[in-house]
């Protein structure tokens, strides 16, 4: 009850604070709610003056083009006194540690920020993706968010049908359309980064990989590790293990044992809460791990040498700027290693932190000025 | 199923169901959900407008299918809980059927993947009969130890050799081609899938099965009491593994009706639990085809509604699993033997009242007798 | 192949062998009890599922990860009580009744967890595992045998206890009357239905404690859905064991050496086999296994039946 009263109240108090500022100074107000999160506003206010130095050769930048104020014909604009209602649709449970929950922890921050009304469908069957996306479209959301990349084509399927709502699709590669536009954040180029990170730090110069499934992205991040890490040790030997699944705590942490019982030093996951299992194994092992996702050192403040940063809260907040800030144009996006929605947390725990910190930035711009290239994997090479 | 056949017990699992919802929807209240804004949305979310009708029964036909299978078996004395592997199974051959004969007739297609897929289904549950017939093993842990191993085969192959190469990599199968796809009818004001209509017929093929051949009398026979059905000269163990299969195929026409009418593509979470749904839809309809019938469209309907009541009043889908257990719980104690014991005895003793009373009036009409103590 | 064998000798893999067996013996053993007095328990899953909640639940509020076991022995004994009232008050349908169990815990503890913790619960007071002075420091012996959370020497202990209770005192003869004759236990003026009760708890308080072994020794947290099916590999044990508790421990043993081995053809890159062909391989086994030993034991004469007085 209290729960609700409180959402009503939010709800109420940012329809106010949105009538109250919804005059020409739209995007000032948006601009001024950005504190609470600094590193955002570079990246969504202030893309014009870097000319995308990374676009990765899929899309000619899609970003910067409509900045000026087309304001007229953005459902936010249409509709001041309403709230915008924003609803998103997660494959997995929302407190998976990873992935999903980092993508629900947007939905607060939405509401402060921007003054929209949320709702969420958790650990979504695969046979109500359609209804889920439809359910939210005919029940007035304007803007129906479906986190992952098998929502793509579900997005393709049903926002014909909907021309007056917006479907925004996180991590996936291929969708642009009207009303329709999916975000992909160059994940594998902040795992390079990762690998740089672990080799650096190994002693046994032996490093172990664990993530969820193999999906073609998440391969990409693995794949891109390994090659970062061998950039500077090449003799270094990666170990690199799918485990079926993210959910599975006892089995990231066995593996991560059994990985560490063969001589690995330094574990990395993608792997949600079986994640968790593998830096509880490298805890209780006493050897070091890197985090995924958001900063993780508070899990294992002892443990966690850094975390590969991909900010997928950021994103689906930075997703829905576009939408708000009138630059949405339907056109695929994807976020680099120059966004703040991806890169590395501060190294930590060794001694040598400054030297990997430096090694990390001098990948980084390596990346970005194009004199490394990061091959987007998609195979399991072994 | 008109009102005539409404018997003692129709009217058994009706309060059931009434009394497991109300259970259910007081946990909800209790826990501090909103029901003012939860039951609308169940309700609008199962039957509300035409959308919400055309989920609830396209959310009925895999657990109509499954539930049918489990109800064979349950019939024979069988647990049958391995549908969510034969669903799997089914699925994956038809997948892979469909990918390497390209049949263009839509009749045949659909008919092919759906005969691959009943095998298919048929075979992994009659492994599961095998094992009980002739090395007695339990059905309830074997078909659980065969889910696994089913959903793993079919996750190992949409990763590997029947993943989609051109969806991004994206682990799941390529769409199964026009032909294979289920259609859609439009009936004016509703669109009603095939594959419900399919579900239908299988319903009364069943009923046939159980209710009008000899093999039903033998399952019946068989579940009631599997020593008299040796000593009547039944082939026990050709029953058991009969009765499996046909469950089996079933489930995996089940699991081909979802590919082919509604998901068109296979993936690691294909099947939501229809597997362990279906038992419940059994246990409700009273292992009868037309109770399951009307049991999986009250089920379905209640996975449309939680859903719905979860998008819209944010109330979390699993309670929609609570219902389902509380239902099944009070359908056990209903039909337990303590309480058929008392409810027999209750009727004896009305029986007996009413004699009495009878006995009584007549007494009274014939004042020249005397009493009947 | 060599790998294999260096795997298999390894101090690691035994000890993590060790470690997955634990709530397959306490859960294993529990059942053994309540099977001999001729309660067949299918919720044993949901048991140990509502036993790894209610053991969070409780750590997570006191801090205290003993009363956080107390408290997951005693989730399991609820489940159990409503397996008791269903199947021995009432006579009901064990097999269902059990069926209904497990759909409920997994129902019920998913939507308590998302109430109860939302989406921002962490670790919670856990137990690390004990190093046992001196011994500990053995060479392989040490990390295997004496270094393990306190969950591992209580399914021992309890193991030894149920099976001496079982076999060497009235008390357990009573329970295994109560499977084989209830009529005979009957008989001497014993109660069926109160000694099928205690056996009863006895497996409830012994799954909850093999599910808050899993959240407090393993996990330190809550997660849908934890135990996996730990529950019906339990099941399939307990046929594999005879009905003997001390053998729970062996047969738990083997299938988790099982399951070790299926996470570290992974992860050691033994054999170029898709994780989820190595992910099959305990099920598998437990099914190979349990044919074998289907027909050699004979399962209590009264198992399933309910029992009501003539």
């Amino acid at each position: 009850m209290t729960r609700k009263l409180l959402g009503l109240l939010a709800v109420l108090a940012a329809t106010a604070m949105l009538a109250a500022s919804c005059g020409d100074d739209e995007t000032a107000t948006t601009s001024g709610q950005q504190e609470p999160a600094p590193t955002a506003a570079p990246a969504a206010d202030a893309p014009d003056p870097e000319p995308e130095p990374e676009p990765a050769a899929e899309e000619p930048a899609a970003e910067p083009e409509p900045e000026p104020e087309p304001a007229a014909e953005e459902p936010a604009a249409e509709e001041p006194e309403e709230a915008l209602r924003v609803a998103l649709v997660l494959p997995g449970s929302a407190n998976d540690k990873g992935f999903n929950q980092l993508a629900f922890e947007a939905l607060p921050i939405l509401e402060s920020e921007f003054g929209v009304e949320t709702a969420y469908s958790e650990a979504t069957p695969v046979n109500e993706y359609v209804q889920a996306f439809e359910d939210f479209a005919s029940d007035g959301y304007d803007i129906v968010i479906g986190q992952g990349f098998q929502f793509g084509e579900i997005a393709a399927e049903v926002a014909p049908n909907f021309p007056d709502n917006i479907f925004l699709v996180p991590n996936t590669t291929n969708l642009s359309g009207t009303n329709m536009q999916g975000i992909q954040p160059a994940s594998h180029h902040a795992a390079y980064l990762a690998g740089v990170a672990a080799a650096m730090a190994t002693e046994s110069n032996q490093i172990g990989g664990i993530a969820g499934h193999a999906f073609p992205i998440i391969v990409a991040q693995m794949e891109a590790f390994a090659i970062g890490a061998r950039s500077v040790a090449p003799d270094a030997d990666v170990t690199i293990t799918y485990l079926g699944t993210f959910d599975d705590v006892e089995a990231g942490k066995e593996t991560a044992r059994a990985m560490i019982s063969s001589g690995v030093d330094i574990v990395y996951h993608i792997a949600d809460a079986a994640g968790i299992g593998v830096i509880q194994a490298a805890r209780e092992e006493g050897v070091l791990a890197i985090g995924w996702g958001g900063d993780q050192t508070e899990i294992a403040p002892d443990t966690i040498l850094t975390s590969q940063i991909v900010n997928q809260t950021l994103l689906v907040v930075e997703s829905v700027r576009a939408v708000v800030d009138g630059s949405f144009d339907g056109q695929q996006r994807l976020m680099g290693l120059d966004t703040p929605v991806l890169g590395m947390a501060p190294v930590r725990v060794v001694d040598n932190a400054a030297e990997i910190e430096a090694g990390i930035a001098e990948a980084k711009a390596g990346i970005l000025d194009g004199s490394i290239e990061v091959p987007f994997i998609a195979e399991p090479s072994n | 199923m008109g009102l005539a056949l409404l018997g003692r017990e129709h009217f058994v699992v009706l309060a059931v169901m009434a009394l497991g919802l109300a259970l259910s929807l007081l946990m909800l209240a209790l826990t501090g959900a909103d029901l003012s804004e939860a039951l609308p949305a169940l309700f609008n979310g199962a039957l509300g407008d035409a959308r919400a009708i055309e989920e609830t029964l396209s959310q009925s036909i895999p657990i109509m299918f499954v539930g049918l299978g489990v109800s064979i078996g349950l019939r024979a004395g069988l647990f049958n809980i391995g549908g969510e592997g034969q669903i799997y199974v089914a699925a994956l051959t038809a997948v892979v059927v469909s990918q390497a004969l390209p049949v263009g007739n839509p009749v045949l297609a659909v008919a092919l993947v759906l005969v691959v897929g009943a095998m298919a289904g048929g075979l992994w549950a009659g492994a599961a009969g095998w094992m009980r017939a002739y090395l007695g093993m339990n059905e309830v842990i074997t078909t659980i130890l065969l889910n696994g191993i089913g959903i793993l085969l079919a996750g190992w192959a949409v990763h590997g050799p029947v993943r989609d190469t051109d969806g991004g990599g994206y682990p799941w199968s390529e769409k199964i081609g026009e032909p294979f796809r289920l259609p859609v009818m439009d009936l004016g004001p509703i669109t009603v899938p095939a594959g419900f209509l399919l579900a239908l017929g299988a319903a009364a093929a069943v009923w046939v099965l159980l209710e009008r051949t000899v093999i039903g009398v033998e399952l019946r026979t068989l579940g009631d009491s599997p020593d008299a059905a040796a000593y009547a000269g039944l082939r026990v163990t050709m029953l058991v593994v009969g009765a499996m299969v046909c469950a089996g195929a079933l489930a995996g026409v089940g699991g081909v009706v979802e590919l082919a009418g509604k998901q068109e593509r296979l993936s690691d979470f294909f099947s939501p639990g229809y597997g362990f749904t279906a038992i419940a839809v059994a246990l409700v309809g009273n292992a009868r085809a037309g109770g399951v019938a009307l049991s999986a469209l009250f089920f379905g309907a209640l996975t449309a509604g939680a859903s719905s009541m979860e998008r819209i009043a944010q109330v979390p889908a699993a309670t929609s699993l609570v219902a389902q257990a509380i239902i099944v719980a009070l359908l056990v104690l209903a039909r337990s033997d303590r309480l058929q014991r008392w409810v027999r005895a209750r009727r004896q003793i009305s029986r007996m009242l009413e004699e009495q009373a009878l006995n009584d009036r007549l007494a009274a009409d014939r004042p020249a007798e005397g009493r009947v103590v | 192949m060599d790998s294999l064998i260096e795997l298999f000798i390894s101090t690691a893999f035994v000890a993590s062998t060790m470690r997955l067996a634990v709530p397959l013996i306490l859960a294993g053993t529990g059942e053994v009890i309540s099977e001999r007095a001729g309660i067949l328990n299918i919720g044993l899953e949901g048991m140990m599922l509502m036993g790894s909640f209610t053991a969070v639940l409780a750590a997570d509020a006191t801090g205290d990860p003993w009363l956080g076991a107390l408290a997951g022995a005693v989730g399991g004994m609820a489940v159990a009580a409503v397996h008791g009232g269903i199947v021995i008050v009432w006579s009901g349908d064990q097999i269902v009744s059990g069926l209904a169990l497990n759909l409920g815990a997994l129902g019920l503890t998913t939507y308590l967890s998302r109430r109860i913790f939302g989406t921002g619960q962490s670790e919670v007071a856990h137990f690390e595992p004990i190093d046992i002075p001196l011994l500990s420091d053995l060479p392989f012996l040490g990390p295997v045998l004496f270094a393990q959370s306190p969950f591992f020497y209580f399914a021992l202990a309890a193991a030894a206890v149920l099976s001496f209770v079982l076999f060497r005192t009235r008390f357990g003869l009573s329970w295994q009357a109560a499977g084989e004759d209830p009529d005979a236990l009957d008989s001497v003026g014993i109660s069926v239905g109160r000694t099928r009760w205690t056996a009863l708890l006895v497996c409830g308080a012994m799954a909850g404690f093999g599910g808050a072994s899993i959240s407090l020794a393993q996990l330190f947290t809550f997660i849908e859905n934890m135990t996996g099916g730990q529950g019906f590999i339990a099941l399939a044990l307990v046929i594999v064991t005879r009905w003997r508790p001390m053998w729970a421990v062996g047969i738990a043993l083997f299938f988790a050496a099982a399951d070790a081995l299926s996470l570290r053809i992974q992860a050691l890159d033994l054999a170029a086999i898709p994780f989820q062909l190595s992910l099959m391989l305990p099920l598998v086994l437990t099914l190979v296994v349990y044919g074998f030993a289907a027909r050699a034991g004979r399962p209590p004469a009264a198992l399933g039946r309910p029992w009501t007085k003539a």
